[in-house]
C-alpha cells in the first residue's frame, strides 16, 4: 500500500462502500483504499493495511501475502474462509463504519493511535513502525484470530512492548492474540 | 533567492487556465500551466510540483495533445511525484463511479466539482496552501512561524506542511531528509509545538506535539 499512513482496505466489487467509509472516517487518522477482490495486488505492495473491510464471497488470492500479519477484518455478509484473519461479521456498512470509528478512538493505558500512523504514548511521545500494536489496539478487547499460527506475531508484539516499556501485555490462546493491560 | 514551489495546472479552457494561474500565484506558487495532457506529461519530466490541478475533460485540447490521456498524467503523478497533491477539478467527479475511475489512476486524488464554481476551487486551494498547523502557516510560498514572523523557505518545509493539510505523508530522499531535520531544528529553536515525524520507510509527516496524558 503506497504511503506510510494507516489504511483501511475496502474489498468490494463496486466502490460505493469505499466512498461511504472515506466520507465518515477521520482522514487525520486513517486513509481508505479500495480494490476489487481480484485486483488488490497493487495496493498490498508497500505496507499492509491496518484493517480490511469487505463484502462478497469472491476470492482475493493476493491476500495470501498478509498471512501472519496482524490486522482487523470486518465483513458484511457471510465471511469467506480465505481471509488472513477471522472477520468480525457486521450486518451492514454502517456497523462497519461505527466499529472502525470506535477502534480509531480507542485508548489503552494512555496508548492510542497517532494521526497518520504510529502510536501516541501516555507521556505524549510518538512511536513509529508499530503496526502490530496499532492493529491489536483496534481489536481490543476481543483480539485477532489469525488463519495461520499466531506464535510469531505474538513474539513480535511482545518484543515491541518490552522495547518500549509499555504497560501492556499480549496473550495468545490458540490462534488468537489479545492485548491487555499489564499490572506489573 | 529560492524559487517558489510549483503547481501544475492542466486545463483545456484557456480562460480558466489564466484564472488558475492567477490563483496559484496569489498563493505564492509558481504555475506550470498546460492546456493538454501531452504537454502536462512533458512538463512533469523536469518539474516537481507541490500541487496539480487537473481537469478531466480535455475535449477542447487539440487532438495531438489527446494522444496522451489525463489518466496517464494522474498515473505519472502517482508513480513519480509522490509528494504532489492532485486536485481533480472537473465536471466528471460527482458520482462515486467517476471518482473510483480516477482513483484507479491515483488513489490519493482530491476532488472538486466544477459545478460548485471557481470560487469554491479557490477556497479549496487556499485551504490546502494557506491553513494553519499549530503555530505555522504557508504564506506566499514559504513557511511562516506566526508568533515571531520567522520564515523557512525550503521546499521540503512547504511540502511537509501542505501534505499535512491534505492528510498525507511525504517521501523524502536523503538530501531532503537532511532538510527536514534542519526544519525540525528550526522549529525547536522557535519552541514550536509542531514537529517532523519520521514514519518509517522514508515517509515523513508534520504533527502538532501532544500534551502528556495526566
Amino acid at each position: 500500500m503506497r504511503g506510510a499512513l494507516r489504511t483501511v482496505l475496502v474489498l468490494s466489487e463496486r466502490p460505493h462502500p469505499w466512498a461511504f467509509l472515506r466520507d465518515r472516517l477521520d482522514p487525520e487518522l486513517v486513509s481508505v483504499a479500495w480494490a476489487c477482490p481480484t485486483a488488490c495486488a497493487a495496493l498490498l505492495t508497500e505496507r499492509a493495511p491496518w484493517a480490511i473491510a469487505g463484502t462478497g464471497t469472491r476470492a482475493a488470492p493476493e491476500l495470501r501475502r498478509l498471512q501472519g500479519r496482524l490486522l482487523t477484518c470486518r465483513w458484511v455478509g457471510p465471511g469467506p474462509d480465505w481471509l488472513p484473519v477471522r472477520p468480525l461479521l457486521c450486518p451492514d456498512w454502517l456497523a462497519i463504519s461505527a466499529g472502525l470509528e470506535e477502534a480509531l478512538a480507542r485508548t489503552l493505558c494512555g496508548v492510542r493511535l497517532a494521526p497518520g500512523g504510529g502510536l501516541c504514548l501516555a507521556d505524549g511521545s510518538f512511536v513509529s513502525r508499530a503496526s502490530d500494536l496499532e492493529a491489536l489496539l483496534a481489536a481490543y478487547p476481543a483480539g485477532i484470530e489469525l488463519a495461520s499460527s499466531a506464535r510469531p506475531a505474538a513474539r513480535r508484539v511482545n518484543a515491541l512492548i518490552n522495547r518500549l516499556g509499555l504497560p501492556l501485555q499480549v496473550r495468545r490462546t490458540g490462534a488468537t492474540i489479545t492485548l491487555a493491560e499489564s499490572h506489573r | 533567492m529560492i524559487a517558489p514551489p510549483e503547481a501544475l495546472l492542466l486545463e483545456d479552457d484557456l480562460e480558466e487556465l489564466r484564472e488558475l494561474c492567477r490563483v496559484v500565484r496569489d498563493a505564492g506558487l509558481e504555475p506550470i500551466s498546460t492546456s493538454g495532457p501531452r504537454q502536462a506529461l512533458a512538463r512533469l519530466e523536469n518539474h516537481q510540483p507541490l500541487l496539480a490541478v487537473i481537469d478531466l475533460d480535455m475535449t477542447r485540447a487539440p487532438a495531438s495533445e489527446r494522444a496522451v490521456s489525463v489518466d496517464q498524467v494522474l498515473g505519472r503523478l502517482h508513480s513519480h511525484h509522490l509528494n504532489c497533491i492532485p486536485l481533480v477539478y472537473s465536471a466528471g467527479v460527482e458520482t462515486i463511479d467517476e471518482q473510483a475511475r480516477v482513483y484507479q489512476s491515483h488513489p490519493h486524488a482530491l476532488f472538486q466539482s466544477k459545478r460548485h464554481g471557481f470560487d469554491r476551487l479557490l477556497a479549496r486551494i487556499e485551504s490546502l496552501l494557506g491553513g494553519k498547523i499549530g503555530d505555522l502557516a504557508v504564506r506566499g510560498g514559504v513557511v511562516v512561524h506566526l508568533p515571531t514572523g520567522s520564515t523557512m523557505s525550503h521546499r521540503v518545509a512547504v511540502t511537509l506542511l501542505t501534505a499535512k493539510r491534505a492528510n498525507r505523508s511525504v517521501v523524502l530522499r536523503a538530501s531532503e531528509a537532511r532538510a527536514a531535520r534542519r526544519f525540525q531544528q528550526w522549529l525547536e529553536g522557535l519552541n514550536s509545538p509542531v514537529l517532523v515525524r519520521a514514519l518509517g520507510g522514508r515517509h515523513y509527516q508534520v504533527a502538532v506535539r501532544e500534551p502528556a496524558v495526566p
